[in-house]
């Protein structure tokens, strides 16, 4: 543990009065079964009271372990090998949290007293079986010596900070009564309510819509500056980044690689996968060109009218809810030969319902969906029975969205790439070989991997086996739900790019349904915008971004993160109530 | 939430309808009746028995009814007037001899299920936390063991070992200048002193199956982010763990409940009857072998109802303790 200057800001980093919190070559390790992992290698940074650091990179680049060290919350099998990490208080001494063991009360004082953490999994990250307010005052009476009833008041003030209505009533009420905006609110009221120094904000807004994302950012950057706190922000999206950061760190495989202010970080990067990191995030103004796009001279090859799903409504033995809700309600679109049609809207919105009901894998309540066949003659989707129903199916894939739970881990990738030929007897023996080697190759994995288990690939490379299964029968029409939301952004980008070309080799179209307004800004030709269940706008890609209509449009494009510092977006962002 | 417990019992009256239905019908399946194999038995014995008589008798008893007229005496005795009709080879009323078994057979039921959860949670717990430790491991290797070793087999070992080194009188709950005293103090510390073996043994097994779940359930609930939020917030890990996750493994705990009391019925039959318990199981047995239509079938029925009983009442625990099925 010897102090080495390593940072580029030279050693006076440690005399600003204003770090709350610095990093010295911190490093931590994890014992696997075979061999030791080091995670986190060599970092070094700081934190100043009413700053934001930024710390970005791809998933496994070791940020969210540096970010939990803080804490010291770290796995069992992990451990900090070397480095110092100090924190700095008014009036307090310094403190080494290195060396506190894990049952000290110095370090249970620490957490969530003076560093407070949320992060991203707002469906998880709270108790299912405890009360909202029971949680939150249970920190109130940790770290501040509450009895029951201040706390009590305290935590209906916490909510009324963080903006949930009816703080009052909303104490008392269970998780999952939460929407996730709601509980990542209330997870920062809980962050809060012993006022720390220092907020560590992993992945805030990941598994968030735009606008709630925005919501969420803008309620943290106004906490974080009414009450001075400095604020680790963890996150691999740079729109983010350059909406919310006054400094970035960028880490790559354990090692932070370029640190610097966000306006230099932007636009005079140094590092080649700093680069990188950028060019690959799409932006929301960027959009290919559009090729063939006289789609309106041709006949369409899928014409959805008046689609409408209805969920419940039927009353039970003994009077179950006797309310109805239209997940889609009266959608119409067509869709054109080598034309991809893009789907948004909020999460709940029915988009994914929307896919469905084209499938059927849900069965629509009222409307039709008439498709085009190779030979031209119009099918009535929603009368076909089992057996033609599987012929529909072999014309029209899906492509899923966890590349992780949508391979079956205990088939190999042939079998799992060969799977619908060898179900509707296509090929078999040598011929279904070459065939699932000719598919690996279209989607730009090595044909020899075919023998390998889906749990040897990485995210990306088990996203371009889902693509291949869903080529394997050559259809004419893949829909895919929200394909590369799970993805990092440089992978997305390939994926994206590797769509386009199969499209462009094999004459497909696209159903691109997504929540992310500019991967469909990218990838799409026009883009239908889905609202409680409605679509409220239907155009040209270009100009649902760039001269929207409908004011619900309007607020969902605003909120979208600009990544450029200087252009920042969303802070003065339209809102829509509905 | 009351609208759930009516609810709840509600649903019950047509399966009821149905265990009673079901019942009766298993104890009209095997050829026969109670005369026939009192006519065996006797014959056995080398004694003739005049057709006239045997005749007389099934009219008596209602043999000779079709099945609906039979299953309607029956039920309607329950129904009406608690009556659960006569047990011929005892020839005294079912219900006299129901109740009787019941009060020994229900207390070592709770006494078994107390003790399967005083030791399954602390080493589940600690099997949980420290996984693949040296202290997981032996008690891993304890639980495979109890699950092993057939009921019996332990049952005669712990009755060996209190005979030989503790000078005990063996079987049943009491000592014999016990069993008809009166209830006294020396009665109560006898009872304890019998009772040990049967918890134990009829516990053991329940003990390693449930260690074994709340094991499984808890490394997994141990992972999860909820828990990472806990420990941020700075509660001492202890805290931590029997707060959120351990509250959140106890789902099977208490579903046991349900299983626990048919449990005891039917499937620890062979421990009472090596431990000469005055249980319910034994009963059951003789009763089945002799055909002795109306006792067997009301122990069936029972045994359907406190089934019943038992999943109401881990689910209303399952309510008041997981807000997520409260709410469904």
């Amino acid at each position: 543990m010897q102090p080495t200057p390593t940072s580029r800001e030279g050693a006076g980093m440690s005399e600003n009065p204003d770090t709350v919190l610095s990093v010295e070559n911190l490093s931590i390790d994890f014992h696997l079964r075979t061999s030791i992992l080091h995670a986190v290698r060599d970092v070094s940074f700081s934190l100043k009271r009413g700053k934001t650091l930024a710390l970005v990179g791809e998933s496994g680049s070791g940020k969210s372990v540096t970010a939990r060290a803080l804490l010291r919350i770290i796995d069992r099998n992990g451990a900090i090998s070397s480095g110092r990490i100090l924190l700095r208080g008014a009036g307090q001494p310094e403190i080494d949290i290195v060396p506190l063991t894990e049952r000290s009360t110095d370090l249970l004082r620490i957490r969530g007293g003076r560093i407070g953490l949320i992060f991203q999994e707002p469906m998880s990250s709270l108790s299912p079986v405890h009360t909202i307010g029971s949680q939150i005052t249970e920190a109130l009476r940790l770290h501040r010596k509450m009895d029951k009833k201040q706390a009590r008041a305290e935590t209906i003030e916490l909510l009324r900070q963080v903006e949930i209505p009816d703080p009052d009533k909303m104490l008392d009420r269970y998780t999952f009564e939460f929407s996730g905006g709601m509980r990542q609110r209330a997870m920062i009221a809980m962050a809060l309510a012993a006022d720390p120094e220092i907020l560590i904000a992993d992945e805030p807004t990941t598994a968030l819509d735009v606008t709630t994302q925005a919501e969420i950012l803008d309620l943290i950057k106004r906490l974080q500056e009414s009450r001075g706190m400095a604020m680790l922000l963890i996150t691999h999206d740079m729109g983010v980044v350059a909406e919310v950061a006054d400094e970035v760190a960028v880490m790559h495989y354990g090692r932070i690689v370029e640190r610097g202010d966000v306006d230099s970080i932007f636009h005079g990067a140094q590092h080649g996968y700093t680069k990188r990191l950028l060019a690959s995030t799409v932006k929301l103004e960027q959009s290919r060109a559009h090729e063939g796009a006289d789609a309106a001279a041709r006949q369409p090859i899928l014409s959805v009218r008046n689609l409408t799903k209805t969920f419940g409504g039927s009353g039970g033995w003994f009077g179950g809810n006797d309310y109805a809700i239209k997940a889609v309600n009266d959608v119409s679109f067509d869709l054109f030969p080598g034309e991809n049609l893009g789907i948004v809207g909020e999460s709940g919105s029915g988009k994914t319902t929307l896919g469905r009901l084209i499938l059927r894998t849900v069965e629509p309540s009222s409307g039709s969906v008439v498709y085009r066949d190779r030979a031209g003659t119009e099918t009535e989707v929603t009368a076909l029975g089992k057996r033609a129903l599987r012929g529909f199916h072999r014309d029209v894939r899906l492509v899923f969205q966890d590349p992780f739970a949508s391979l079956n881990p205990r088939m190999t990738v042939k079998q799992i790439v060969g799977d619908p030929l060898v179900v509707g007897g296509i090929a078999s023996g040598a011929e279904l070989d070459r065939r699932v080697g000719d598919l690996l190759e279209l989607v730009g994995l090595d044909p020899m991997s075919r023998e390998r288990y889906p749990h040897a690939f990485s995210g990306g490379q088990r996203q371009r086996i889902g693509i291949a299964r869903a080529l394997a029968l050559e259809p004419r029409i893949v829909i895919a739900d929200e394909a590369t939301a799970a993805l990092d952004v440089s992978i997305r980008a390939q994926i994206l790019d590797l769509l386009l070309d199969i499209q462009k080799r094999l004459g497909l179209s696209f159903v691109f349904i997504s929540h992310d307004i500019s991967v469909v800004r990218y990838f799409c030709d026009r883009v239908a915008v889905m609202h409680r269940g409605k679509v409220v706008e239907l155009g040209p890609a270009e100009q649902i971004c760039n001269d929207p209509q409908e004011p619900y449009t309007r607020s969902l494009i605003s909120a979208v993160p600009n990544p450029d510092p200087r252009h920042k977006r969303m802070m003065h962002r339209t809102r829509f109530i509905a | 939430m009351l609208r759930y417990v009516i609810k709840r019992v509600l649903y019950m009256i047509p399966t009821l309808f149905g265990i009673s239905l079901i019942a009766f019908l298993i104890i009209q399946l095997p050829p026969g009746d109670y005369v026939t194999s009192m006519v065996a038995s006797m014959q056995d014995s080398g004694r003739a028995i005049d057709p006239a008589e045997i005749a007389r008798l099934r009219t008596l008893y209602g043999f000779d009814d079709p099945f609906y007229v039979q299953y309607w005496k029956w039920m309607s005795g329950i129904l009406f007037r608690g009556d659960f009709g006569h047990s011929f080879e005892w020839n005294r009323p079912v219900a006299d001899l129901i109740w009787e078994r019941m009060g020994s057979t229900l207390g070592l039921s709770l006494a078994a299920l107390l003790f399967v959860w005083a030791v399954a949670l602390p080493i589940g717990i600690y099997s949980a936390v420290r996984r693949h430790s040296v202290g997981d491991y032996f008690f891993t290797f304890l639980g495979f063991i109890g699950l092993a070793i057939p009921n019996f087999i332990l049952a005669l070992t712990l009755m060996y070992v209190s005979y030989r080194y503790l000078g005990q009188s063996v079987g049943g709950l009491f000592s014999p200048q016990y069993v008809d005293a009166p209830w006294s103090w020396d009665k109560f510390v006898d009872l304890l002193a019998h009772v040990w073996i049967p918890i134990v043994v009829i516990g053991t097994a329940g003990t390693a199956g449930l260690i074994r779940i709340l094991r499984a359930n808890l490394s997994d609930e141990l992972n999860k982010p909820y828990v990472i939020t806990a420990k941020a917030k700075g509660l001492p890990e202890h805290k931590v763990v029997l707060k959120y996750p351990v509250r959140i493994a106890l789902n099977p705990f208490v579903s046991a409940i349900g299983w626990v009391l048919p449990e005891l019925i039917s499937g620890v039959t062979i421990t009472a009857i090596v431990l000469n318990l005055p249980t319910a199981g034994p009963l059951l047995l003789r009763a089945l072998v002799s055909q002795d239509m109306y006792l067997a079938g009301s122990f069936i029925l029972l045994m359907g109802v406190l089934t019943l009983i038992g999943m109401l009442v881990s689910d209303i625990l399952l309510a008041l303790l997981d807000p997520r099925i409260r709410y469904r």
